[in-house]
């Protein structure tokens, strides 16, 4: 399973971080920290796996930002890989053109689409399309009752595309 | 004294003192003559003592009557004047000696101790004060009787009459300044007042405006005033003469009257107009009776001052008309005046006063002052009768002013109060007041007019709104121009259904049509006619709020607070300020062009509004208007969300169908005004824009005037679309246009006739207008009020948030940032305020991922998971997830929000509680909740499945009694359609795989199930959804594929069933791109791992070596990855790799590098280590220090493994030190030496070796390197200079060296600046070692020793002085410094092991925990060493030794560790072992730090503990051939320490092999097990294996030792496993 996603900016700084082992606030620092200095020195050509402690950590950049997931042993890095592609482009698609601006102002955005992606630690949906289209329901849907036009009671009944 | 004294007084008076003149008191200071007059008055008051006294009254037990004494001074009291008290008591004393001491005495008596100086004080000011008060009183009494008698009335004010009653003036006579006075007495106040102009600066003001308009009038005239202004004056000082005679008369003490005046105004009487209001308050004060009088003075005055000011004003307006000043508009205040209703302010006033709001009101300077005069009027205390009564006051003066306003000019007179209203916005801020006798349009409005008022007083008192409401609408049209049929058509007409539903909010927005270049007159009418027009087309004053919106100033106050909040860049992007000021000009255009629509926004936001009936054109306003209340948070969101525009039908222009019908358009033409007369309408109709098509129709593109003139007449006639059709489609223009101006004439009509009777009454308008913004207020002031601006509850946006944290430079700054908003953010929790809690809470999320505290909000997320809404829920699972893990408590408070969640009817509310709880839940959650999620796992929506399988997985983890539910629930999710549930449902069968392996059998039948999905997934074509770079889900083939490796393993049935689809995917996979690559990655690693046949095995390992030829580094590395997994199953396959593992050895990446090392230590064998060997430790010179010691150790262990030969184990290792000495592990170190110890042959070459090493490198060697080095020369370094040297081996260089050489290299170790201490201490031992060895030497080596006598590390220092010691024991010498003998290398071992334990045994108790390691490291080869030793007789002493270790090894161990080792496994010889004196040297300071003298006496203290030690022996188990036997010991000074020798002896005939025995023992201790000597009990044999335990107890003497043993060994082949419990242990252990 994956540990923790994390998406770190060239300097170090967190621009986005998911825990799915139980770890306390404190170590968790502490592992950003580490796993940073870590991965932002690796220089470009070399692979994308690291042994670190008694996991691996696969990461990514994309452009100015680095994709980082901490894996367990015997997992499949490459697909892991392939997650974190996967990842990068429902973002694209849904900010259109992603940059790293666009993480740090709507981090909590990031975040649904990453829980649309990934739940405890593994991937729960294995469809671009699909996690889009549960996304921009969402949306939707928080919209229509901060316009007021879905009511309580209509709220309580509705039901967006399945699956 | 005097001195003194005056230097005290100048500083008095300088610091701050009154000053008082002192030359009107003869020269010297007041007190002093005043203190001598004291003297005078105290010697007259002890001489009328003394006589009373000499009388006897009174005091008769103190003196009899003396009568010749008392008539003696009775006479001298008459006859001397007392001028001077010294000369006075001096003459008497003269007379009566007697009679002057009693009075000297006296007077002292009584100045000192009954003189009451504070009532003196008191009586002085009261007298002053009650003296002050009353010539004030006079004074004022007589000034203002003068004054009210000049100022024309007989009576006495406060009775008002005299104001009503004022003659009329006449009309005829010619305005003057001197109007005011029309009676002769008030000519003479004037005259006085012109007399003091140039003193008061209001007064000159006066003077100044009289002096201008006396220069305006014509000579004639300026004759006819002067000639009466000289008779007026003439007139006034006769009559100021005979009045002052008058009083002179009336008043005798008239003189000193005046001096009191003199003295409080502070000169000449003032005149009766130059009362300066400071002084009139200030006697006001003084009591109440002036108070009363003066009170009637100041409403005289102002009265007074208001005529004139009055008349003033009309004199500017005449001049200013005459001058044409520039910005001065005339009609403005002329129009403005005409509204002004006479009267009205009283009214205002009062109402004002007694709300007690003076909210900025629109009131000209007169007004203020009339108020301000009120107020000074009523003081101290404001009563409302008092109020009324001034108020009543101003209204007759108003009275008085409406009089002679009638007698001017219409203008003028109407100007009466607005002379400082110069300019538009001012007079456009002033609203009419309702009077009292308005008459309303119709009987009903004004009935609905008056309650609504009075309501709405009510609510404002109360300061808030209702709380029930209708939905609000607003609107409003600008009045610049006259309102067309746009107008009306599009929005009037509309407004008048909505004010049957809605609360209506119609105003005319003259404040937006201020930012165009306007003609105020102009606006003003267009102000009142666009409101007529409301009211006229239709809009019920009863029903909605009419009004003009400058009248409610909370609009621009408003407008400025969002105008500062409000980006710039907002405004300059709206299209209508883009178009208008490209049309004015960029320089020209107002700045309130472009902030309009931040006025606009305020209209909206101020009165709450729902709905905004405006047209298309303002929609990107109200967009705008939304945004700036998004920005604000002082403004609920509901307002600015449910805003939103809504129009009608929308009317062309006549001459462009395709523009709308505007009031700016040049032409006139291009539209048709409400209130054109009917020929125009006719005029404009047939001269609109027609085309040349035949007939008539709705909605052809190319015909918009078509169009629009059939909007016009549907609107106008009320037809439907079809009917007109009907009606007029067959027409042509020619026909239609009559018709439509005919519809339109008759449908105007009405309008215009109801218009004009709105303004024919101009009273019953302002009312109707007053009472709108009167309403209208009381809303909008109710929302100016919940504006939290004061209450600083202006927070930031999360986006300026992260934008300010972003402009942070440093750290520093960045705390700041978030210091100040942690703040704001526990305030706002505080608060309680749900409004912005999610946006609070997305701070806090922020906040915390930059990595400050976030405790404090936890709660916040909890109460928005509890809310009801989704947008707060899903913001609040969000926080959740991220601010709080697990082990929070607070956790536990969200399960039952979570349970309702998981029951909503709402999925996407279900997946967030779903996806929480698979992220965060904890093992009580995952027990309450673990039944919701197995419900859902069989959910019909494949959204929630999917999620609740992977959710089911975290719930396993934390709970895995759980198993049971979900295990046979799991394999259903594989009949999914659904990738991601079948995905899901893959990842949970083998989460309850790893849980529980026996589920793999119980799975195993789902493998046909797992066959089938996988070849459906390769054979399928092209999925759009699910395909990645060409492969189709790779995810779920991944998933299968390791399931299948989990079913398959160990299985050979399940494999089989699988082969032929690995087969598949393994030969099908494209490998071009990295999906297909992790596809065939997993794929190997089954084929690897299950009971595949050899051909699929090839395959894989084909795959393999594709892998590790791929450029890609990734590839290599998972290569590289499977391969050391597969290693251990096909060696050979990886070996024919072996050449490109080696190259990736060497590679740029470290997790490549990592991997191929593993590989290669896989790898290697006998046959081939010398290569490799030598590949890696080429490298081990260049590869970069973190890869070193993992190179270093695995190179070490290879070359220990497999060397084929003792030197080049020596080489290599030698090599090996040399290179990354820093990371070579002890044992090899130690393992090395045991080598050379042992190749006897090799001595010679290994201390060349090591000295070549030395000599090599001795500045940059390491520690490990330079201990064996300094070992080999000590031990051997006779052979580099004896014969020996010459024995070189093959390849090997020849090597010169002196004896001299040898210590010099060894003196060049010590003196290293980084030698350690072990080095140090081996080196130390070498050189003593050499001392018998090198004789030429062995002086200077002695030296050496010695000189580290002083040495301040410890143990350097103890080693030098024992060797200094024995080198004075030349008999013992040779025999303790000889060479080591061969070592058995297994003994060896043994040995190393135990001793090294014992040595961290030791570690704990000993005081020195380094030293004794260092030590431990040392004697342990000494220990093995001397194990090996042959019997060899010892020196004096040695009996002691003997008797006390059996041993040498074990004593050795046992003294480091201080514990008992009998019994053990060298206990087992029974003659005591020979004993090294050098080791006993070595080991004697460890133990105790005697002096080595010591050694050589009787049996050495360090014997004692281990004869203490032997402990009892108890049988832990016996059962079948196996008996185990322990033998208990005690450290001394550590009873809770056990140490354990367990004995195995085996009865039977058969051998007990894979003999194992694990402890356990209960919590509070601690075991460790050391290893068995031998894994096997031979047949019959006893005590032949042991193993070591040492307990710790740490509630020792509270608990006694309990054991259980688990003991396995297979007997003949079969395994055996008993369990025993071993409570046997001996009291006290």
């Amino acid at each position: 399973m994956i540990r923790f996603v994390l998406l770190l900016s060239r300097q170090g700084k967190v621009r986005l971080a998911k825990w799915y082992t139980t770890i306390s606030q404190k170590e968790r620092a502490k592992i950003t920290k580490e796993v940073a200095t870590v991965v932002l020195a690796r220089p470009a050509k070399l692979c994308n796996f690291v042994d670190w402690k008694d996991q691996k950590i696969v990461y990514k950049r994309y452009a100015s930002l680095y994709f980082i997931a901490g894996v367990d042993q015997e997992d499949n890095e490459l697909l892991t890989l392939e997650i974190i592609h996967e990842f990068v482009e429902v973002l694209d698609k849904y900010f259109g053109n992603v940059c790293e601006l666009d993480l740090i102002f709507n981090f909590h955005k990031a975040y649904f689409i990453l829980d649309e992606l990934l739940l405890a630690g593994e991937l729960q949906e294995t469809s671009k399309k699909a996690v889009s289209r549960c996304i921009e329901a969402q949306d939707q849907l928080v919209e229509q009752v901060k316009a007021g036009s879905v009511t309580e009671t209509e709220f309580a009944s509705f039901s967006g595309p399945r699956g | 004294m005097s001195a003194a004294l005056m230097l005290r007084r100048q500083h008095l008076r300088i610091s701050a003192e009154m000053h008082v003149p002192s030359e009107s008191f003869g020269g010297v200071s007041p007190e002093r003559r005043a203190a001598r007059s004291l003297q005078s008055f105290f010697t007259f008051v002890a001489a009328r003592i003394v006589l009373s006294q000499l009388e006897g009254i009174g005091r008769s037990d103190l003196g009899s009557y003396n009568a010749a004494a008392s008539t003696t001074l009775r006479r001298f009291l008459l006859d001397e004047p007392m001028r001077d008290p010294a000369d006075w008591l001096a003459r008497l004393m003269q007379e009566n000696e007697m009679l002057g001491a009693r009075i000297l005495e006296v007077r002292a008596a009584y100045a000192v101790e009954d003189f009451e100086w504070d009532n003196l004080k008191r009586l002085a000011i009261e007298g002053l004060e009650a003296d002050n008060t009353a010539l004030l009183r006079q004074h004022a009494t007589k000034h203002f009787t003068v004054m009210m008698d000049k100022a024309g009335s007989e009576e006495r004010l406060p009775s008002t009459q005299h104001y009503s009653n004022l003659e009329p003036w006449p009309s005829a006579m010619p305005p003057t300044a001197y109007f005011l006075f029309a009676s002769d007495h008030r000519a003479a106040a004037k005259a006085e007042l012109e007399a003091q102009a140039g003193a008061k600066s209001g007064v000159a003001q006066v003077a100044k405006l009289i002096g201008a308009k006396w220069s305006a009038l014509s000579d004639e005239e300026k004759e006819v005033y002067k000639q009466r202004a000289q008779q007026l004056k003439e007139a006034a000082a006769a009559e100021v003469a005979a009045e002052q005679q008058q009083q002179q008369q009336q008043c005798p003490d008239g003189e000193a009257a005046a001096e009191g005046l003199q003295a409080a105004g502070g000169g000449a009487a003032p005149p009766p107009f130059g009362v300066p209001t400071g002084l009139v308050k200030k006697i006001m004060l003084v009591d109440d009776e002036v108070q009363r009088m003066s009170a009637d003075a100041v409403r005289a005055i102002a009265k007074a001052t208001e005529l004139f000011v009055q008349q003033l004003a009309v004199r500017a307006l005449q001049h200013a008309q005459a001058a044409k000043r520039k910005n001065f508009k005339a009609p403005d205040v002329a129009h403005l005046a005409g509204r002004d209703r006479v009267g009205h302010l009283a009214a205002t006033m009062t109402q004002r006063m007694q709300r007690h709001r003076n909210r900025k009101a629109a009131s000209g300077r007169n007004r203020r002052r009339q108020q301000r005069q009120a107020r000074d009027t009523s003081q101290p205390s404001l009563t409302p009768p008092d109020l009324s009564r001034s108020a009543h006051q101003i209204h007759e003066c108003n009275c008085v002013a409406q009089r002679i306003s009638q007698s001017m000019s219409l203008a003028a007179g109407r100007m009466l109060r607005r002379q400082m209203c110069l300019l538009p916005a001012a007079a456009l801020r002033h609203r009419p007041v309702p009077l009292p006798a308005a008459r309303s349009i119709s009987a009903s409005a004004a009935q609905q007019v008056a309650p609504e008022t009075s309501s709405s007083e009510a609510g404002d008192k109360q300061g808030k709104p209702a709380t029930a409401r209708r939905q609000r609408v607003l609107s409003g049209v600008q009045p610049t121009g006259s309102l067309h049929l746009g107008n009306y058509l599009g929005a009037i007409r509309n407004w008048v259904k909505l004010q049957e539903e809605y609360d209506t909010f119609f105003c005319v927005v003259d404040l937006h049509a201020i930012t165009m270049p306007h003609e105020p007159r102009a606006l003003l009418d267009a102000t009142r006619s666009s409101a007529a027009l409301y009211i006229a087309c239709g809009i019920d004053p009863a029903k909605a709020s009419i009004f003009v919106q400058s009248h409610v100033p909370a609009h621009t106050e408003l407008a400025w607070l969002l105008s500062c909040i409000t980006p710039i860049g907002w405004l300059r992007k709206m299209i209508q300020f883009k178009e208008k000021s490209k049309k004015a000009g960029a320089e020209e255009v107002g700045t309130g062009l472009l902030t309009y629509p931040v006025l606009m926004a305020s209209d909206i936001l101020l009165y709450q509004t729902d709905l905004v009936p405006v047209g298309e054109d303002q929609r990107q306003h109200l967009e705008l208007a939304r945004d700036v209340a998004e920005r604000t948070n002082y403004l609920p969101r509901r307002w600015a969300a449910s805003t939103r525009a809504c129009s009608s039908a929308r009317v062309m222009s006549l001459q462009d169908g395709t523009s709308k019908m505007s009031k700016s358009a040049e032409s006139d033409l291009s539209r048709i005004n409400l209130l054109d007369p009917t020929d125009a309408i006719v005029q404009k109709v047939k001269r609109a824009k027609t085309d040349a098509f035949e007939g008539l129709e709705w909605d052809n593109p190319e015909r918009p005037e078509a169009r629009n003139l059939l909007t016009i007449y549907q609107c106008v006639t009320g037809l439907s679309r079809e009917e007109v059709l009907a009606d007029v489609g067959g027409m042509r223009w020619g026909d239609f246009k009559p018709r439509l101006a005919d519809a339109l004439v008759a449908h105007l009509q009405p309008i215009q006739q109801r218009y004009a009777e709105v303004m024919r009454d101009e009273g019953a308008l302002d009312a109707i207008l007053a009472q709108g913004a009167d309403a209208a207020a009381v809303e909008a002031y109710a929302t100016l009020d919940n504006i939290s601006l004061g209450r600083g509850g202006m927070t930031l946006r999360l986006r300026d948030l992260i934008k300010q944290v972003r402009q942070c430079k440093t750290a520093a700054e960045e705390r700041n940032v978030v210091a100040k908003e942690g703040a704001a953010l526990r305030q706002a929790f505080k608060e309680q305020d749900g409004t912005y809690r999610h946006r609070n809470v997305a701070k806090l999320m922020y906040i915390h991922m930059l990595g400050y505290p976030t405790h404090f909000g936890q709660m916040e997320t909890l109460k928005l998971i509890a809310s009801n809404g989704y947008p707060d829920k899903r913001v609040g699972y969000l926080g959740l997830m991220i601010l709080l893990d697990e082990r929070q408590e607070v956790l536990m408070l969200v399960t039952n929000s979570l349970k309702n969640d998981l029951n909503s009817r709402n999925q996407y509310t279900v997946g967030l509680a779903l996806c929480a709880l698979g992220n965060i839940c904890s093992a009580e959650m995952a027990r309450d909740l673990g039944p919701e999620v197995e419900r859902l796992l069989v959910s019909p929506n494949p959204y929630l499945r999917k999620k609740a399988a992977l959710c089911a997985s975290r719930v396993l983890r934390k709970c895995p009694e759980m198993l049971d539910s979900f295990l046979e629930k799991a394999p259903r999710l594989l009949d999914d359609r659904s990738h991601s549930v079948l995905l899901a449902g893959a990842t949970l069968m083998l989460d309850i795989c790893a849980q529980e392996p026996a589920a793999a059998g119980y799975y195993r039948s789902h493998v046909p199930v797992l066959c089938r999905i996988l070849r459906s997934l390769i054979m399928a074509g092209f999925a759009p959804d699910y395909d990645v770079g060409g492969i189709n889900d790779p995810f779920l083939q991944v998933s299968l594929l390791r399931l299948l490796r989990v079913l398959g393993h160990g299985n050979a049935e399940a494999s089989d069933a699988m082969s032929d689809v690995l087969a598949q995917v393994a030969t099908n996979t494209d490998s071009a791109r990295n999906p297909g690559n992790a596809i065939l990655y997993e794929c190997v690693q089954t084929i690897m791992a299950v009971e595949s046949i050899g051909g699929l095995r090839v395959l894989a390992v084909n795959i393999l070596g594709r892998f590790l030829a791929n450029k890609d580094n990734n590839i290599r590395y998972v290569a590289l990855n499977t391969l050391s997994r597969v290693v251990g199953v096909d060696a050979a396959a990886v070996q024919r790799h072996r050449a490109t593992i080696v190259e990736c050895v060497k590679d740029a990446d470290i997790s490549i590098r990592r991997r191929a090392l593993e590989l290669v230590y896989a790898l290697v064998s006998e046959g081939n280590i010398r290569t490799l060997a030598q590949e890696l430790l080429d490298y081990l010179r260049l590869c970069d220090p973190e890869f070193k010691p993992d190179l270093a150790n695995k190179v070490c262990q290879l070359v220990q493994r497999y060397a084929p030969d003792k030197r080049w184990y020596i080489d290599s290792l030698l090599q090996v030190l040399v290179q990354a000495g820093a990371y070579v592990r002890d044992d090899a170190c130690r393992a090395l030496l045991l080598v050379v110890v042992n190749a006897a042959q090799l001595h010679g070459y290994a201390v060349r070796a090591a000295y070549r090493a030395l000599s090599a490198g001795l500045d940059s060697a390491q520690p490990s390197l330079l201990l064996v080095a300094t070992w080999c020369l000590g031990e051997y370094g006779e052979l580099l200079v004896g014969p020996g040297s010459a024995q070189l081996l093959e390849g090997e260089a020849p090597l010169q060296v002196g004896q001299a050489d040898v210590v010099g290299m060894l003196e060049a170790v010590l003196q290293l600046p980084n030698a350690t201490v072990p080095v140090r201490e081996y080196a130390l031992t070498a050189l003593a070692k050499l001392v018998p060895r090198l004789p030429a030497s062995s002086e200077r080596a002695k030296q050496l020793v010695a000189a580290y006598r002083h040495s301040s590390q410890v143990e350097v220092q103890t080693r030098s002085v024992e060797y200094s010691r024995l080198f004075a024991y030349p008999a013992i010498e040779p025999q303790v410094l000889e060479h080591i003998p061969p070592v058995e290398e297994t003994a060896y071992d043994a040995t190393l092991e135990p001793s090294e334990a014992a040595a961290a045994a030791g570690a704990a108790a000993a005081s020195s925990a380094s030293a004794a390691a260092d030590l431990a490291a040392l004697l342990g080869l000494d220990a093995g060493m001397a194990a090996a030793a042959p019997p060899q007789p010892v020196a004096a002493g040695k009996p002691a030794f003997g008797a006390a270790a059996p041993s040498g090894v074990d004593a050795l161990a046992d003294l480091l560790a201080g514990g008992d080792l009998l019994g053990g496994p060298a206990a087992g010889q029974p003659a005591p072992a020979p004993y090294s004196a050098a080791a006993a040297a070595a080991l004697a300071p460890a133990a105790a730090a005697d002096p080595l003298a010591d050694l050589f006496g009787p049996p050495a203290p360090v014997a004692a503990p281990a004869a203490a030690s032997q402990g009892a022996t108890i049988t832990a188990f016996a059962k079948g051939p196996l008996t185990v036997t322990f033998q208990l010991a005690k450290q001394p000074g550590s009873p809770s320490q056990t140490d354990i020798v367990a004995t195995y002896s085996n009865s039977g005939g058969a051998s007990l092999e894979g003999f194992t025995l694990q402890a356990a023992v209960p919590k509070a201790m601690q075991l460790r097990l050391e290893p068995a000597t031998a894994t096997a009990v031979p047949a019959y044999s006893s005590g032949g294996v042991s193993q070591r335990l040492h307990v710790t107890n740490s509630l020792h003497g509270q608990k006694a030792l309990v054991m259980r043993l688990r003991i396995s060994y297979s007997l003949g082949g079969q395994q055996v496993l008993e369990q025993a419990e071993v409570t046997t242990f001996p009291p006290g252990y």
